[in-house]
């Protein structure tokens, strides 16, 4: 049992019993035949039994001693964090400035982010496989990959 | 049958056939033998690839990958004590002591052939039961799916999680998520919030891909996995016909514990491997020795986990439900190639079925010349960096997801996913058990739900069919017995007081025995 567990727990009890009510006015819309379960019977059942769950988990958390209680596991928690913001902004560039010209500094920014520090690897990676996954999906099975916006859709459209 | 299998093997000598099995192979052991990459990952990221394939050569890919993966990660259990994939956790316990003895070779060579024998004795019973099972299935109803469903996740406490009530909230997630989108039964939005990508429901192949995949690399990164200064032999020598024959029992029950073990759905080749081990311990004349370097440590989770390879298909191709993840994704190229799965696929597609088994048989077969080649080639790329690997994984994530439906907001939602997973893994949540709760909990709701409209809302139709009831019967037993080992007291208590009842109940009737009558 982590530390973290009890506000974890806590969270899905109380996002449980949220969407739980929330569900419960699933029902109320349909015009069901009588006795027919409607579509919020079964949502409400694995929501209940998570409530039950967490709230269970909540209880044993706040039980065990805070001595007993394991602290996180060591590591780089502002890396990991900082690699999952940059992933989500990756995912947004791939939308405004299409997926060719986002990936090549994705990978370039990842790579010296997580230690790389050779040059010709930093060059040839992002720049390598942008171009052999652009020319495998776009070219080879016609995937429509985002193209981006203004500039971008036209970089793109002349690159291609 | 035979025909049929003959026009398979027959399918493969056509070049492009054998040469994307054997493209299936590399990449296999490849993504098996990498720490961060895995058969699951290997399969989701060629998922964008089989749209330019036909179904037969997507699927073939995808189940030599399957084969190849299984076996690939065996080698950086026994070299580096680093399984390549979670079903490799078992081969680590005594293939790394025979490394650190000077055995590498021969645990190498030990987990080649058992890893083939053990993949063909499933390809075996694939192609003798599977048709079988296709035509038995015809008699599965709905209250019949549902307990099969229910047996499927009945397995998540025996899922190798640390905490069981971890593990089941974590299915239960799974099953929740699954709900999201219209419902199949009355086409009413749930949990949308009026977002518009949310009403087509979680596409679970995104999904799993961030679960799986994105939430390792996020892990990695902080855990920089390192390769230690153990001396790596690079030709794996196989073991002779003496010592193969010294591990026959071995292999026959590990062979088939994995058969039965990935024929389940839900189960898969973790299970498979760790249970092998375990049964090889059990029978063993010296249990004690276990963990020190036993050559039958090695040999039985590697042939049981590649056993569960095969059997794992039979669930899938029959009756529509994955064994394991990677079946899951299997089933995502079925829809994609709009091929319905079960006893239809049989009589309509028999040439790709067994083109399919077909190559099943000869990739196991590969494996052993693929495996002592690649031994070599492995130890270069095992030394790229994670530097490297992490970010090109991380995009090949983006492309595998975004490929799907060719929406942007699948890749948000992988990246989502990949956050949550790596919240799960580190508080020890079990991943397995959400994307199983994730992939049954459709036919879950449908099965039930129509069960329920079909016999007046009778739940004891369940219990009162024969079928239904002996997998809820499992079921229930699979779902305790777990969780009674781990808690052995409460057995006893139990034991006890019934102990103690009969005795009072023994003492009642003597005093009234007395009093006569």
């Amino acid at each position: 049992m982590y530390r973290v567990d009890r506000f974890l727990a806590l969270g899905a009890l109380l996002a449980s019993i949220a969407l739980f009510i929330n569900s419960s006015g699933l029902n109320a819309k349909e015009q069901m035949h009588h006795g027919q379960l409607g579509s919020g019977f079964w949502p409400m059942l694995l929501l209940g039994l998570i409530a039950l769950g967490s709230l269970a988990l909540t209880v044993r958390s706040f039980r065990t001693g805070p001595e007993a209680l394991l602290p996180s596991k060591s590591g780089r928690p502002l890396k990991v964090a900082a690699l999952m913001g940059f992933t989500f902004f990756y995912a947004w560039c791939i939308q405004v400035m299409g997926f060719l010209l986002a990936t090549p500094f994705f990978l370039l920014t990842l790579l010296y982010a997580l230690g790389m520090r050779q040059v010709l690897v930093l060059i040839c990676v992002p720049l390598g496989l942008t171009g052999v996954l652009g020319l495998l999906f776009l070219k080879v099975f016609a995937l429509p990959f985002p193209l981006g916006h203004g500039v971008f859709r036209a970089l793109h459209l002349w690159v291609l | 049958m035979l025909e049929a299998l003959a026009t398979g093997f027959g399918a493969l000598l056509d070049p492009l056939n054998f040469l994307i099995l054997f493209g299936g192979l590399v990449v296999g052991i490849l993504f098996g033998t990498i720490p961060g990459l895995s058969g699951v990952m290997a399969v989701s990221l060629l998922v964008p690839f089989t749209y330019g394939m036909t179904p037969t050569h997507g699927l073939l890919a995808m189940a030599a990958i399957y084969c190849a993966s299984t076996y690939g990660g065996a080698m950086t259990a026994i070299l580096f004590r680093i399984p390549g994939s979670p079903e490799n956790a078992a081969t680590t316990f005594d293939g790394y002591p025979m490394t650190q003895q000077g055995r590498a070779a021969e645990a190498l060579g030990t987990a080649i052939i058992c890893s083939a024998i053990g993949g063909l004795a499933s390809c075996l019973v694939l192609i003798i039961v599977a048709p079988v099972l296709a035509k038995a299935v015809l008699a599965f109803g709905d209250p019949e799916y549902f307990a099969l469903v229910a047996f499927g996740l009945s397995v998540v406490p025996s899922l190798g999680v640390k905490s069981t009530l971890k593990g089941l909230l974590s299915a239960l997630m799974g099953l929740f998520l699954a709900t999201v989108g219209l419902s199949a039964m009355t086409g009413l939005p749930r949990f949308t919030f009026g977002v518009g990508y949310l009403y087509s429901g979680l596409h679970f192949i995104p999904v799993m891909i961030g679960l799986f995949a994105a939430s390792e690399v996020f892990f990695r990164s902080e855990q920089v996995v390192s390769h230690g200064e153990e001396t790596f032999r690079s030709k794996a020598a196989l073991p002779n016909i003496r010592s193969l024959l010294r591990l026959r029992w071995t292999i026959l029950r590990s062979s088939l514990i994995g058969v039965i073990i990935g024929m389940l759905p839900g189960t898969g080749t973790v299970i498979a491997s760790i249970l092998g081990y375990n049964e090889e311990v059990r029978w063993s004349k010296h249990p004690e020795k276990f963990g020190t370097g036993v050559i039958e440590g090695v040999a039985a989770p590697e042939t049981a986990n590649n056993a569960a390879t095969g059997a794992a298909m039979i669930p899938l191709l029959t009756l529509g439900i994955p064994g394991g993840a990677i079946t899951a994704v299997m089933l995502g190229v079925f829809e994609i190639h709009g091929l319905e799965v079960g006893p239809g696929l049989f009589a309509n597609q028999a040439d790709m079925v067994y083109t399919i088994f077909a190559g099943m048989v000869l990739v196991n077969l590969l494996i052993i010349a693929g495996g002592l080649v690649e031994v070599r080639t492995m130890v270069r790329v095992l030394d790229i960096p994670y530097a490297v690997l992490g970010p090109i994984i991380l995009v090949l994530c983006a492309i595998g997801s975004y490929a799907i439906r060719s929406n942007v907001v699948d890749i948000y939602a992988m990246f989502a996913f990949g956050v949550i997973g790596y919240i799960m893994k580190r508080y020890d949540y079990s991943i397995t058990a959400m994307v199983l709760g994730l992939i049954l909990g459709p036919i879950a709701e449908r099965t039930f739900l129509r069960s329920m409209l079909l016999f007046d809302n009778n739940v004891l139709t369940f219990f009162t069919r024969p079928i239904s009831g002996v997998f809820l019967v499992l079921a229930a037993l699979s779902f305790i017995l777990p969780f009674l080992r781990k808690h052995p007291h409460v057995l006893r208590s139990v034991a006890e007081a019934w102990r103690g009842n009969g005795r009072g109940q023994a003492v009642t009737k003597e005093a009234e025995s007395s009093l006569g009558p």
